[in-house]
């Protein structure tokens, strides 16, 4: 037996699933098989001895669809496999560049190496260059792909980065080469070979390709884990039955069973019983929405505490769930690549350096040179030339640059990231666990008949056995405060509304103002405080005794100390911050002018917020995305750079582009100033890179041989070279002590 | 000519599907979607390989 998944292409409606379902189950051997309209996926299990693939697919295909294994298990473990194959070359060719270098480079340091004699350049010049050749050809072979991509690039007149690496190494190469095999006749070739160019050039940009190979391989995670939120089946009461049934079988208005702990299958509406639901999955809010009839409940929220029935309204991919998905792919697929500066300046580099070579090597052609002198010629161009240090310019400081802001619990997930995040001039916030703390909290404190003090613990007492947040954070106040909780019994939660509970033989009350209202409680002039309270959006919470109201404890999710400095500093950058959040406006308002965010954006629902990134980016906005939600996983993708609060959801780390590994929103402004350091970095790099070419070319071109006689050897060319890469390395290196405060 | 009920034709994307099939049948049929409904313009053997075609799409046929 055999379980597969197909993709089917062509299905639309949910008729199109069943229809798939009904011909493939009628296959002789089928045991089951489900589809799964919004993925698209069809899974199947049959006996491998009496069906086919090749069957399945046929069947599939004869009912106007088509059918395709699903392979994408596959291509995650071939890409992984192939970054497992690129570390174990970059391993093999570290491994052998070292002894390269200590034998090439050995005998220019001004203390004594030990050496062993049998390849000393001097006494055996030969060895000492095959042993080179045989440590390099190893290297290169390990780094081929350059040379077959450069190549290939070249040919068609598009040379890109690769072109450069295998231009400039395969010059370096074929030069040493030829001097190897001169070496029989005149040993003092062996000064001049460039093996350890070649080598260390191209296992260095391979360190590159494999660091950016790694961060690839991350991507699409995030996409599988929200499809994982929907439940394969449903409950469903069909006839008067209740029934278990996949979800692709569940029907517009059809009546499902959501049972409490259990996730809630798909979009609809509250028909019997009532709930709280965590749908932070879908507004970030991390206190559970309470539900009663008429309400709306979405697919793959969690229902916490109540059996509830729920009429159909969303199936496929019209559900919430769905849509999301469907949002976060799309921005996927737009997110272009950023510039490739580098493989943009190899292209005019490339066939400039390829013409000044030609070029030199004509003019002395016809002033009559040997051919030696032509080839030296020729090859210090191409050498003095190879891109060494325009290759490391970018890659150097942004490995400096992440491992920096890591330093700083700053994981910055690609260099591209880092790069665009110096061009962000609008900054969104998400408010919920990004400028808040996303959990309730007491925020006040009302009596008039007893102290505040024995309110709470009152409350608290009242409240230990509560599984609601909002009790919770009452129980957490009193413990910090230090306040004794008495023993409570007769404890009653009253869905939506409160709870009722025995303290020292007396019946106390806490709850909302339909609890008193139910409860025929006289607010006093705790009414209009309690008012007073909810405009500053708190939750206030009323405690009775006896049918009279004697305080209100006030909860509310508070900011985080460190929001309102950090914004500050962001809009001190010349940044625009904007709030997005699904609360009311009076909340938001509050909220917003607490912590002086320029624009406040509130009742956004989930869906827009990614439409709202998108707006401001039509509007020619760069924007950066901060959020920990699910629910703003969308958005985070959208944006031109995405950043999610370490603590935040999975879904919105795998969508960010950059995670803050600690709660706290100066790290934003941290992010953005050490992106701006870095791409200074990489522009001083870049100018020392082309500085050294500008020196170098004409000099090696025979411009100095031409005035008093002297001519640049490749092997000054390769010094040249060398120290130009020391310098942007070293200059790289500088931004390590760039103050991110 | 037979009218054949196929009640789980549901869209144009159904009607395409059986158009289609039909026609590599060879067939001479006409699909109403309102109705819900094959016509099949032919004898008792071309009626039975309209039943089978549609089946093989996945739809149940029933003979009005």
């Amino acid at each position: 037996m055999i379980t597969q998944k197909y993709v089917i292409k062509g299905m639309t409606c949910a008729a199109c699933s069943s229809a798939v379902e009904r011909v493939t189950r009628k296959i002789d051997g089928v045991l089951e098989s489900n589809v799964n309209l919004t993925t698209g996926f069809m899974t199947i299990t049959y006996e491998e001895s009496k069906v086919t693939s090749e069957a399945i697919i046929k069947k599939v295909d004869r009912a106007g669809f088509h059918a395709e294994l699903y392979e994408e298990e596959k291509k995650d473990d071939d890409k992984e496999d192939d970054v497992r194959k690129m570390r174990y070359r970059l391993i093999c060719n570290i491994i052998l560049a070292i002894p390269l270098l200590y034998i090439c480079l050995g005998h220019m340091v001004p203390i004594t190496l030990p050496f062993p004699a049998f390849m000393d350049m001097h006494k055996a010049p030969l060895v000492f260059a095959i042993i080179q050749l045989a440590l390099t050809i190893v290297i290169l072979i390990n780094g081929r792909k350059f040379y077959l991509v450069g190549f290939k690039s070249l040919f068609k007149g598009n040379p890109n980065m690769d072109s450069l690496v295998a231009i400039g190494t395969g010059s370096a190469f074929v030069y040493s080469l030829v001097m190897t095999a001169m070496i029989p006749s005149n040993p003092a070739n062996a000064h001049n070979l460039y093996y350890e160019s070649a080598a260390v050039v191209v296992t260095l940009v391979m360190l590159g390709k494999y660091l950016e190979g790694r961060s690839k391989n991350k991507t699409s995670e995030a996409v599988r884990k929200l499809m994982e939120l929907a439940p394969d089946k449903a409950i469903v009461v069909r006839n008067g039955e209740q029934r278990e049934v996949p979800i692709e079988q569940v029907g517009l208005g059809e009546i499902m069973l959501i049972k409490p702990g259990s996730r809630i299958p798909l979009d609809g509406i509250v028909l019997s019983g009532s709930t709280s639901v965590d749908e932070s999955m879908l507004t970030g809010e991390s206190i559970p929405v309470e539900k009663t009839i008429g309400d709306e409940v979405i697919g793959g929220s969690v229902n916490y505490n109540g059996a509830i029935t729920a009429q159909v309204t969303h199936v496929g991919s019209d559900t919430t769930l769905a849509k999301i998905v469907k949002m976060m792919e799309d921005a996927q697929g737009k997110k272009a690549p950023i510039s490739k500066v580098a493989d943009t300046v190899a292209g005019y580099f490339v066939p400039v350096v390829i013409g000044i070579a030609v070029v030199a090597a004509i003019i002395w052609a016809v002033l009559g040179y040997e051919i030696t002198f032509i080839l030296t010629i020729f090859v210090s161009v191409l050498v003095i030339a190879c891109p060494c240090a325009l290759g490391l310019a970018t890659p150097t400081a942004i490995m400096v640059g992440t491992g920096l802001g890591a330093k700083h619990g700053i994981l910055i997930k690609s260099g591209e990231a880092l790069e665009i995040s110096h061009k962000v001039n609008a900054v969104v916030l998400d408010k919920t666990g990004t400028i808040t703390q996303g959990k309730p909290a007491v925020t006040n404190i009302v009596s008039h008949e007893i102290s505040g003090e024995e309110l709470l613990g009152l409350a608290a007492s009242c409240e230990q056995v509560s599984e609601h947040p909002l009790g919770n954070a009452i129980v957490e106040e009193a413990k910090e405060q230090g306040i004794k909780i008495r023993e409570v019994t007769e404890f009653q939660s009253i869905t939506g509304q409160g709870i009722q509970a025995k303290v020292n033989g007396k019946t106390y009350y806490i709850g909302n103002k339909k609890l008193c209202e139910k409860k025929n409680i006289d607010f006093g002039e705790y009414e209009e405080e309690a008012t007073v309270l909810a405009n500053k959006g708190q939750t206030p919470m009323f405690v009775s005794l006896e049918g009279k109201a004697i305080g209100i404890v006030a909860v509310a999710d508070t900011l985080k100390e460190t929001s309102a400095e950090a914004i500050r500093k962001i809009k001190g950058l010349g940044i625009e911050v904007y709030m997005l959040t699904g609360d009311n406006k009076l909340t938001a308002d509050y909220i917003g002018q607490k912590v002086d965010v320029d624009h406040v954006l509130a009742e956004v629902l989930p869906n827009d917020k990614a439409s709202i990134v998108e707006q401001l980016q039509e509007e020619g906005k760069c924007v950066m995305m901060v959020g920990d939600g699910i629910n703003d996983a969308p958005a985070l993708v959208q944006a031109d750079v995405g950043v999610a609060i370490g603590n935040g959801s999975d879904i919105a780390i795998d969508s960010g582009d950059i995670v803050l590994m600690k709660s706290d929103l100066r790290d934003v402004y941290k992010a953005i100033k050490l992106s701006k350091a870095t791409i200074r970095n990489i522009k001083q790099n870049l100018f020392w890179a082309f500085f050294y070419n500008a020196c170098g070319l004409p000099l090696a071109a025979g411009l100095l041989y031409a005035i008093n006689g002297m001519l640049l050897s490749p092997m000054i060319g390769g010094f040249a070279m060398s120290l130009s890469s020391v310098c942007v390395v070293s200059n790289a290196l500088r931004l390590r002590r760039t103050n991110l405060d | 000519m037979t009218v054949i009920k196929v009640a789980d034709m549901h869209c144009e994307k159904c009607v395409e599907r059986i158009t289609k099939l039909l026609t590599e049948e060879g067939l001479d049929f006409s699909v109403n979607l309102a109705d819900k409904t094959v016509t099949i313009n032919g004898c008792q053997h071309c009626v039975k390989t309209a039943l089978e075609a549609l089946d093989d799409l996945g739809f149940e046929g029933l003979i009005e």
